[in-house]
């Protein structure tokens, strides 16, 4: 039973306009009546003392099952508490704001810069070896060698852009197991979709309506074999029936 | 009737690299007439200050995309009949029907060859 379970079965909803009716003890509902029948020229003080002391201790009946509950839900919101308190040191929020994000995000710049610098120096040898006219380079053969040679020592981004991005992914695996962890200590669970995520920004929205998904896997993509046939086919229209 | 190499391509890419294959690949091809745009919007305000003979696109640009470009040009009275390829990464095939559905004249999957290219061309601009 969750917490606010107990609560709401003593005083009922919070949300209801009539309050639950507590009956009232049955000594009280006497004094009040054998008082009511007397004449008031003969009640005495004692009379109502005795009323507001009966009053008194059903009252205190009442705060004492009260106490009861509250102990009891305040024990399962501090369990509660103490495991999410948990998975969140585990989680190591500080370390992975801090140092591992922030990493990831420079091997990724990085990789940006690898490729774009490989590929124009593999650019630049073969525009030079195009541009190279053969009856005018000196020393032709040794010209084209030296340019290939450049080609080849370009073309080892490869390996330093593949160990950025395995550093990458383990971040990225290391922060997905964290934050399902998490979620499952503080009784989420995320599979489910939430209603309760931060709207979209505009940018995003336009990004999710205009972009499309870039580069597929190779398992999943269409070659340009397929895109050729889909080309040849007269009736695109029916595709969309 | 021949092809006109010298006719202007707009080559419409945010990746400069993939620009510089591009033109390099044209030049091959004996195109050397070749203009640069890196999105959709620039590419969209260059063709409306001077024709091109043929437009060549990515698809994923910000903050007009290859895609919005297509149905601009498309819906334009004066850049309508412009020869339009899409070249992108791009290999979903609802993608490839949604600009096909939108008038482009061909379709090429990065990453390509010189020999895809050329076909492509040929396609659109006719055998050379």
């Amino acid at each position: 039973m969750a917490p606010s379970d107990t609560v709401a079965r003593a005083f009922g909803s919070l949300d209801d306009d009539e309050p639950t009716p507590v009956p009232m003890p049955r000594d009280l509902a006497d004094a009040i009546s054998e008082i009511s029948r007397k004449d008031p020229k003969d009640l005495q003080l004692a009379d109502a003392l005795r009323v507001a002391e009966m009053s008194l201790r059903s009252v205190r009946a009442v705060f004492a099952s009260l106490d009861e509950l509250v102990y009891a839900e305040s024990i399962m919101l501090a369990a509660y508490l103490n495991h999410a308190r948990v998975g969140l040191k585990d989680f190591g929020p500080g370390k992975l704001q801090t140092t591992d994000l922030p990493a990831a995000s420079v091997e990724l710049n990085e990789v940006v810069k690898n490729t774009e610098s490989a590929a124009n120096a593999i650019m630049g040898s073969a525009e030079a070896i195009l541009a190279a006219d053969p009856e005018t380079q000196a020393d032709y053969p040794g010209f084209v060698q030296a340019q290939v040679l450049q080609i080849f020592e370009a073309c080892s981004f490869q390996d330093i852009t593949g160990q950025r991005i395995r550093k990458i992914a383990e971040t990225i695996d290391s922060l997905s197991r964290h934050v399902e962890s998490i979620a499952r200590a503080v009784g989420f669970d995320p599979n489910l979709a939430t209603e309760d995520a931060a709207p979209e920004s505009d940018k995003e929205k336009w990004r999710r309506e205009n972009l499309v998904h870039g580069p597929q896997t190779t398992e999943t993509a269409i070659v340009q074999n397929d895109v050729d046939s889909l080309f040849d086919q007269n009736d695109i229209d029916s595709l969309f029936d | 009737m021949s092809v006109d190499k010298n006719m202007p391509v707009l080559v419409v890419d945010d990746y400069k690299t993939m620009v510089r294959i591009i033109r390099n690949l044209l030049k091959q091809l004996g195109f050397e007439n070749v203009d640069e745009a890196a999105d959709g919007s620039s590419a969209l305000d260059k063709m409306r200050t001077r024709p091109y003979g043929l437009v060549i696109s990515d698809w994923n640009m910000e903050p007009m995309t290859g895609y919005e470009l297509l149905k601009e040009v498309r819906a334009d009275e004066k850049l309508k009949s412009t020869p339009f390829i899409m070249v992108t990464a791009e290999a979903k095939t609802e993608n490839v029907i949604a600009a096909k559905k939108a008038g482009v004249n061909n379709y090429i999957v990065k990453p390509f060859n010189a020999d895809t290219l050329k076909g492509k061309l040929e396609s659109v601009l006719g055998t050379f």
